[in-house]
């Protein structure tokens, strides 16, 4: 288990090191002076740009940049804004909340919804009925997220008026305000996913059926829901924790794109805004900490998985 | 967005070519068998040929303005009605169609080649070359698909090509992880150590001896990365960052036509149904390609 952990937390280094070294040259890599692209391009203030050069030693080899670079933001130093000239980590700080929340919400909608439709796809004995959500599933695969979103803010904002638009309160502050301003989002966010997640469980409990443990349970006379909940279930959703790292990636993503179909003032939105404008201090800061938050997420599943299986434990 | 790292999730060596599949000889006269793909090929057909004919079938150019017939619904003169300039919305995805196919298929081959030929070489290596490979892929696979392909994009400037770039170079590592199973299996086979004990050089080798034993595989992820980048490119034009104004894009299509929701929801409705009906074409032919190629998955309680 300890080595396992060693050699799980060292496999980040390479990664971390590639993903800050992008998000680094990411300056460098856009046409145009490095200290005018961070600047803003309408700044042309000569004093304020020699000091830019000054403070990222545009002098000296590539590599004291990246050293003085990386130091600053382990320190939590990400510049500043190229156009408010607002410290980035504070704007990052105010969109994150609404981008958490709303992958949090899209991956347990997901979950909620992916469970029960999987296992029953999983074990029914009807055909039809299995054919019917493998199809259904294959559709929700089939759904780019910004036309449901907009589908759903037609019929249910537009015409039904059920839901707020543009109301996107706190879930610390007003939680079930919060819960329904954002549930069309979280919807839309979910089904993808939601369809992914419920072909993996259908999948996992076919593999588990004829398994002699599953026997076993039904020879001992359990009740079948029984045997389904505590024998199937439990060993088949195993192999669906190590998906959700995967899932995490496509919310983390797709909240760009559902973020902008909802006007939410959260990180995807910030980094596409951030594009348009060409406020590269705070792309770099988006794609920083969405990567870095990813790779988080990645770990922690690593982790839980081995605490589930313990076949890795003890390897 | 949509799941394209489906393979990820599987097993890295699924290479033995089941039973059924050396009767039917090849894997496209296999999917034929299937109602799910026969249904989804009859599908990609009327697309495909939909936009390979959209200069012949399209009623009008694509970027002609009708401004006395702006937001008309589906009538006879416009089969799917007009958007805000008034251009004919059937046109426009026509020439969408050709956009998005062309963008998604040869970023898809993009990555077939340079993905599956990294995984093989990787696996019929091995060593040292394999190692640092599959690292480098295991990088690419720390970010969000998504927003790698954006700052792809940042970096590269908006537009079609970059677009292409972007998608192939982000679906490079899955078809890396997808060539290197079978490898593994292959290179351990009579017929590659006969080959090499009769000298033959490891490319001759590769390309005769691996590479036809692994196409199966890549030839069903290749179905379904299709339907992904379909979802991708669509998405990237939708943001903004992929085919520009004024040239038809579907994703751009729902973009421009969610600004006039209220006046009418038409322009947003038929591209985004016509990127489901091409997407799902491409799905149900993957669907039914992997159930062939893998029993487990097949129709619950017929196989027992």
């Amino acid at each position: 288990m300890q080595r396992y952990l060693i050699q799980r937390l060292l496999s980040l280094v390479p990664v971390l090191f590639v993903v800050s070294a992008l998000v680094f040259s990411l300056v460098h890599l856009i046409p145009g002076d490095p200290a005018q692209v961070l600047l803003g391009f309408e700044n042309t203030d000569p004093e304020q740009l020699a000091r830019v050069r000054r403070d990222l030693g545009l002098d000296r080899p590539v590599y004291v940049q990246y050293g003085r670079w990386l130091a600053k933001v382990v320190r939590g130093d990400l510049g500043k804004s190229a156009r408010t000239g607002r410290p980035v980590l504070g704007l990052v700080r105010e969109a994150l909340p609404f981008t958490l929340e709303l992958a949090t919400y899209a991956l347990v909608l997901a979950l909620a919804i992916a469970i029960p439709v999987g296992t029953l796809a999983g074990t029914t004995r009807s055909r039809l009925a299995d054919a019917a959500m493998q199809l259904l599933t294959l559709l929700g695969l089939s759904l780019p997220a910004f036309w449901v979103g907009t589908m759903l803010i037609l019929a249910f904002s537009v015409h039904l008026r059920w839901f707020p638009v543009l109301s996107f309160p706190s879930f610390a502050q007003a939680p079930l305000a919060s819960l329904w301003g954002f549930f069309l989002p979280a919807l839309t966010l979910a089904t993808p996913n939601a369809a992914a997640i419920a072909r993996m469980v259908r999948a996992s409990l076919v593999a588990v059926r004829h398994e002699e443990y599953v026997k076993v349970a039904r020879a001992k006379g359990l009740r079948e829901a029984v045997v389904v909940r505590r024998h199937m279930l439990k060993n088949a959703l195993i192999p669906v924790v190590t998906l959700i790292g995967i899932v995490a990636g496509y919310l983390l993503g797709g909240s760009i794109v559902v973020e902008q179909v909802f006007a939410i003032p959260g990180v995807g939105r910030m980094g596409l805004l951030a594009i348009v404008q060409r406020d590269y201090p705070v792309l770099q800061a988006v794609v920083l900490l969405v990567t870095f938050v990813f790779v988080l997420v990645n770990l922690a599943v690593d982790l839980v998985y081995v605490y589930l299986d313990p076949r890795i434990r003890y390897a | 967005m949509s799941i394209s790292t489906r393979a990820s999730a599987m097993p890295e060596a699924v290479a033995v070519v089941p039973a059924r599949l050396r009767r039917a000889r090849t894997l496209p006269a296999l999917a034929l068998r299937s109602p799910k793909s026969l249904v989804g090929i009859g599908v990609l057909f009327i697309v495909i040929t939909l936009a390979l004919l959209a200069p012949v079938l399209a009623p009008y150019p694509a970027t002609e303005m009708h401004v006395l017939d702006r937001f008309r619904t589906p009538s006879r003169a416009y089969v799917l009605g007009t958007d805000f300039y008034g251009r004919d919305l059937l046109s426009r995805i026509l020439y969408g169609y050709r956009t998005s196919l062309l963008v998604a298929g040869l970023s898809v081959a993009f990555a077939v080649v340079v993905g599956g030929s990294l995984g093989i070489v990787a696996g019929y290596v091995g060593g040292v070359w394999d190692a640092a490979i599959m690292r480098a892929m295991d990088v690419v696979f720390a970010f969000p698909v998504l927003l790698l392909a954006i700052t792809i994009v940042v970096i590269l400037g908006p537009g079609t090509l970059t677009t292409l770039l972007a998608i192939g170079l982000v679906y490079v590592p899955i078809f890396a992880r997808i060539a290197r199973g079978p490898t593994l299996v292959v290179k351990e086979q009579a017929y590659v150590e006969a080959a090499k004990a009769l000298g033959q050089r490891p490319l001759r080798i590769i390309l005769r001896h691996v590479a036809p034993n692994v196409s199966t595989p890549i030839f069903v992820q290749v179905t379904i990365s299709l339907a992904t980048a379909l979802l991708f490119e669509s998405a990237l034009s939708f943001l903004g960052l992929g085919t520009q104004p004024p040239y038809p894009s579907l994703g751009l299509m729902v973009n421009e036509g969610r600004n006039y929701l209220e006046l009418s929801p038409w322009p947003t409705v038929f591209p985004g149904a016509a990127i489901i009906l091409a997407v799902l074409g491409f799905n149900l032919v993957g669907d039914a390609l992997q159930e062939l190629l893998d029993p487990r998955l097949r129709p619950t309680w017929t196989s027992s």
